[in-house]
């Protein structure tokens, strides 16, 4: 059995559980790390199928054309909505995410991660917020630099 | 001549006396005694006449003891010498209190009427606030500034109140669903305000107002609300277009709500960690494994045992959670 094969197999298993009312994790745990590990990859290779997406905004950021609140704002939107297509596709365990199991990218998925933590803990509110405008703009950077070189 | 001129003066002369001396006799019961000890003088120059309400009290009592029929009033001057009963009998009620105090209540009426519009409405009414000349208006009527503030539930002298109306949508046996008009109290939830939460291990924990406005606004619409508000003119149009969530009670109280069934476990599909590092402060995190999502609370530092998060989470964050107990 290929790649392919084990991460279908189990994503139907996962499935089928849900459809009952139970979890993989609570029912094995090691074929859920297996199937996340899987699934992982996938979602780093389709964050970086929408990199154009990611080099717009942040540059936009970057050049002061629109806020930090609205920088937060748009991409957790796209970082969001790119997760809900990839839960979308595993509810219809669509075929194409075969295409999506190749390359790792780990290194672009830990940098997606923080940013979207600090744009989830960025707010105006400056009683409230954990995250600064100067800490998403050093973050920006880095995104930028890090997209334009793959 | 002279003759016709002498008998027009006793004419003249007898009528006067018709009129005056018809009142003497409302006054043949009344001795100097009895009439003393009520004498309340208004002024002490010994020149002023004084009339007292004989029949009533302050508290409107009546006091027997200086009740004769027929008469209730007494005109006299500070010798004690009665020069005037004003008569009154049954149900009239001719006095100056009972009159002036009804003059004055009318009065009051309409002075805070064209008060509470000169307040309510912008174009200002030209109403004179002055008295309307009756005299026994003047000593009962309210001062400007002792005016009682015009309240639309307090009714004209505050004291009515009307109580809010219930919705009967919300009575049992009523069947709710669509809009609904709540009425809101003046002790609502305010700025400072946060609600409290016990987690289904414990813990209790709380969220704040701006938290929930915080998390509202962000993930609203991963949490029960389907209400976005239109995208910012400043924001540049994207593929994935933003999903800010519009902060109103009834959005607010649903994310509420299901931040409360993932801590409670109500799905019984919460799972716990703990100990983890949340963007460098200690926390827990409950992640509801049916619905992707995760609630975040923290252990330590400034936000200690409040919600900080309430969020999806993607597969990515998952497998960082579980492997190095670690929520970025």
């Amino acid at each position: 059995m290929n790649e392919e094969q084990k991460f279908f197999k189990l994503l139907r298993y996962s499935n089928e559980l849900k459809i009952n009312n139970k979890y993989l994790d609570n029912e094995d745990p090691e074929a859920f790390d297996t199937l996340l590990n899987f699934l992982v990859i996938i979602e780093n290779n389709l964050h970086y199928s929408e990199k154009q997406e990611y080099i717009k905004l942040t540059k936009d950021f970057l050049a002061d054309q629109i806020t930090a609140d609205n920088f937060s704002y748009s991409f957790i939107a796209v970082y969001e909505g790119i997760n809900d297509k990839l839960h979308q596709m595993q509810i219809e365990e669509s075929l194409e995410l075969a295409n999506f199991l190749k390359c790792r990218r780990r290194k672009l998925g830990k940098l997606l991660s923080l940013v979207y933590g600090s744009c989830d803990s960025y707010s105006p509110d400056p009683d409230i917020t954990m995250a600064d405008e100067t800490e998403l703009k050093h973050y920006a950077q880095i995104l930028l630099v890090k997209l334009q070189e793959q | 001549m002279r003759l016709d001129f002498e008998k027009k003066l006793a004419h003249i002369g007898l009528i006067i006396r018709l009129i005056f001396g018809a009142l003497t006799p409302f006054t043949s019961k009344i001795t100097e005694q009895q009439i003393r000890p009520t004498i309340t003088q208004t002024n002490s120059e010994q020149s002023l006449i004084v009339a007292i309400d004989i029949n009533e009290s302050e508290a409107g009592e009546a006091q027997s003891e200086f009740v004769f029929p027929g008469s209730q009033l007494a005109i006299f001057t500070p010798s004690g010498n009665i020069i005037m009963n004003i008569p009154r009998g049954g149900t009239w009620k001719f006095n100056p209190g009972a009159r002036g105090r009804g003059a004055a209540k009318i009065e009051s009426t309409r002075r805070q009427r064209n008060f509470a519009a000169t307040q309510t409405k912008t174009k200002v009414t030209t109403t004179s606030t002055q008295s309307n000349g009756n005299v026994f208006v003047n000593g009962f009527l309210p001062k400007p500034q002792h005016l009682s503030l015009p309240n639309k539930n307090n009714g004209t002298f505050g004291k009515f109140f009307s109580p809010p109306t219930i919705d009967p949508r919300s009575q049992p046996g009523c069947a709710g669903g669509g809009p609904r008009s709540i009425t809101v109290l003046s002790n609502g939830r305010n700025l400072d305000s946060s609600t409290k939460f016990k987690t289904f291990d414990g813990y209790k924990v709380e969220l704040t107002d701006q938290s929930e406005n915080h998390v509202t606004g962000k993930h609203g619409h991963k949490f029960g609300v389907d209400n976005l508000i239109p995208m910012d003119s400043n924001a540049k149009q994207t593929k994935y277009k933003q999903t800010r969530t519009r902060l109103n009670k009834r959005n607010k109280q649903t994310v509420r709500q299901e931040i409360d069934d993932v801590i409670s476990n109500r799905s019984g599909n919460t799972k716990v960690y703990n100990d983890v590092d949340i963007r460098g402060t200690k926390g827990r995190v409950y992640h509801d494994q049916l619905n992707n999502r995760v609630v975040a609370i923290h252990t330590q530092g400034k936000f200690k045992d409040q919600i900080k998060k309430a969020q999806p989470i993607s597969p990515r964050h998952l497998k960082s959670l579980r492997e190095f107990n670690r929520l970025d």
